[in-house]
């Protein structure tokens, strides 16, 4: 008689295997937000102590009028996507991608990071409440906390005018300090 | 310079491990009438200086082939072929290892044993915590328990917990094969 207790365990270790690969890339609609969305912040934001996003940050808005952002008129619109990308400290590739997707009334939040520059970005499991947990500082503001940040001669942070945004000052938003 | 200290250490310990073994081989090897065992292990691992939290990056699958000889019926000695099983240069842990196994209980199909491997092998990206490596070549190392039961005359079945070169922990299910040489 064969003990298939070993047989279990084999099929366990499988399906742990497999699901090393798992884990979903960028959607689509995330990927070329540096070119295709308006970013909010002139400046890159600064890590902080205690920093879920670790590192030097920089916040895009997709699906949202200019002129909206401009006047920083909140709710955001049903189908805008804010992208924030961050790169730590000392390095020059992106290491980590989160996004809030405006659905209806509420919002859907997600994570991607990656180790490598040459590598793609892969979904992190973790629950929305990790995001919502801290993003509720932000509920009066829709749930986002950066404001858009025009340059200082007035010029907008549209993506033909990136340069003259990156000029500016590091702070994210006024009221609710940086996040 | 810390590579380099580290890398003498490792074969500093190959050496010591080496010539511990070799006054035992030729006695025992008669005593255990030239049996061997070729056994291979898979199994995710866990990669603990990744950075990315994404499952995909932080888990990946190893595998380790190895081929010992039973110098008494508790130690076998031989060499093991062990790696990470990725395409992606950065995560390619690749080294070759002089292994010995101690079964630390024995019972007639069942041995729980511990494993010891020294080596070197490719200095991939992963193993570095800020993910850049500072040489072609790396020491290496694992330390592991493993469980194993036999099936029959001569295959064995069995899992494996272990710790290798500092920053992978490793589960995976092993199998083997007992032959006389």
């Amino acid at each position: 008689m064969v003990d298939r207790r070993p047989f279990r365990w084999l099929f366990g270790l499988t399906c742990v295997a497999l699901a090393s690969a798992c884990g979903s890339t960028l959607p689509d609609d995330v990927r070329g937000y540096e070119s295709d969305c308006i970013r909010m912040n002139a400046a890159p934001i600064p890590p902080y102590q205690g920093d879920p996003h670790r590192g030097r940050k920089n916040v895009y808005a997709c699906e949202v009028a200019q002129e909206q952002l401009e006047a920083n008129a909140r709710p955001f619109p049903d189908g805008a996507l804010i992208v924030k990308e961050s790169t730590r400290d000392g390095e020059s590739h992106v290491w980590l991608i989160a996004t809030a997707r405006k659905q209806g009334d509420s919002w859907q939040w997600d994570e991607y990071t990656r180790n490598f520059a040459d590598e793609e970005f892969r979904h992190i499991l973790s629950g929305e409440s990790v995001c919502t947990g801290c993003h509720d500082d932000a509920r009066a503001a829709d749930w986002i906390f950066t404001t858009y940040d025009a340059a200082p001669d007035g010029a907008t942070c549209s993506p033909s005018q990136r340069e003259q945004c990156g000029q500016r000052g590091d702070q994210e938003v006024l009221e609710l300090g940086p996040r | 310079m810390r590579q380099r200290h580290l890398f003498a250490t490792w074969f500093a310990l190959f050496g010591l491990v080496g010539a511990a073994a070799v006054p035992m081989l030729a006695p025992s090897a008669a005593r255990a009438e030239n049996a061997f065992v070729l056994d291979g292990q898979v199994g995710p691992a866990f990669l603990t200086k990744s950075r990315s939290r994404a499952i995909g990056h932080g888990f990946k699958p190893v595998a380790r082939l190895g081929l010992r000889m039973s110098l008494t019926p508790r130690l076998e000695v031989g060499g093991a072929v062990s790696g990470i099983v990725d395409s992606s240069e950065h995560y390619r842990v690749l080294g070759g290892l002089a292994a010995g196994r101690f079964a630390l209980w024995q019972r007639p199909v069942f041995s729980l044993g511990a494993v010891l491997g020294l080596g070197a092998g490719y200095d991939a990206d992963i193993l570095h915590a800020d993910l850049e490596a500072d040489a072609a070549i790396a020491p290496y190392g694992f330390l592991a328990v493993d469980a194993r039961w036999s099936i029959g005359e001569r295959w064995l079945v069995g899992l494996e917990a272990g710790w290798e070169n500092v920053s992978i922990l490793r589960l995976g299910l092993l199998w083997g094969y007992r032959f006389d040489g």
